[in-house]
């Protein structure tokens, strides 16, 4: 129980840093990267729940969608990312924001 | 498992995303991201969590780590702006606190598994009982990787 309540914590405070990291990063690559933590926080919280007397199967399983989810996300973000710089050759979304307008 | 082992490897894996999301340099932070990753991969190896930690290791301290070093290659970014880094390590403190706050008080709500018996069964379980998610998600990785080809190849104007 005690371990499960530190491993619940660490996904905590692994999920809500990304998400603040997310709001205040001037980089988009940055900002990928915060979702990297962030996957790596919903992951820990998912298995969390299967620790205990044994390893649930259907917790484990989630874990596996939720990597290849992430996985998949962060592939589509980095070539965004790509397109965005050959158009605007900034990834400070500040500065993307003012040149579009 | 000691809580010991368990509360070092927590500690570590915060320190290390902790420090890569604060880290101004590129290379140090994809570093501390790919350790944070190993990390978290010991964590589900010692709970009997093989398969998983196999998996999100080729994932994500491979092939996505890879990645993001072709994209800082290709957009030329040595310097990462973090912005304000007072803000940063109040936001830090902040969370932690509340985390600690939060997380001991949900966790006494959490039930203990049924200890389902684990090794080498987790691959036949998707196989038997979830085949459709497992079709959704065959899917989401297509379309993903034709989103990310598609993205990536020039059009005619450039």
């Amino acid at each position: 129980m005690v371990e499960q309540s530190i491993l619940f914590v660490t996904s905590i405070i692994l999920f809500l840093l990304a998400i603040a990291s997310m709001f205040y990063s001037r980089n988009l690559i940055k900002t990928l990267m915060s979702f990297q933590i962030l996957v790596f926080g919903t992951n820990l919280a998912l298995f969390t729940s299967s620790v205990g007397g044994g390893v649930d199967l259907l917790a484990n399983t989630l874990v596996l969608f939720s990597v290849f989810v992430g996985a998949s996300v962060e592939s589509v973000g980095l070539a965004l990312i790509i397109q965005i710089y050959r158009k605007y050759g900034t990834l400070d979304p500040h500065k993307l924001r003012r040149l579009r307008q | 498992m000691s809580v010991e082992i368990t509360l070092g490897l927590c500690i570590v894996l915060i320190i290390t995303a902790v420090t890569s999301l604060l880290s101004k340099t590129v290379s140090l932070s994809l570093i501390l991201l790919f350790y944070s990753s190993i990390a978290l991969n010991i964590i589900f190896i010692i709970y009997g969590a093989a398969i998983i930690a196999l998996i999100h290791l080729v994932i994500f301290a491979g092939a996505i780590s890879v990645m993001l070093l072709v994209t800082i290659v290709i957009t030329g970014e040595a310097n990462l702006s973090i912005g304000n880094i007072k803000k940063y390590i109040l936001t830090i403190i902040l969370v932690i606190a509340i985390s600690v706050f939060l997380g001991l008080n949900i966790a006494k709500e959490l039930t203990v598994s049924s200890g389902m018996p684990v090794n080498g069964e987790l691959l036949e379980f998707v196989w038997t009982y979830r085949p459709w998610d497992l079709l959704i998600l065959i899917i989401i990785l297509a379309a993903s990787m034709v989103t990310a080809l598609n993205l990536l190849s020039r059009t005619r104007e450039e």
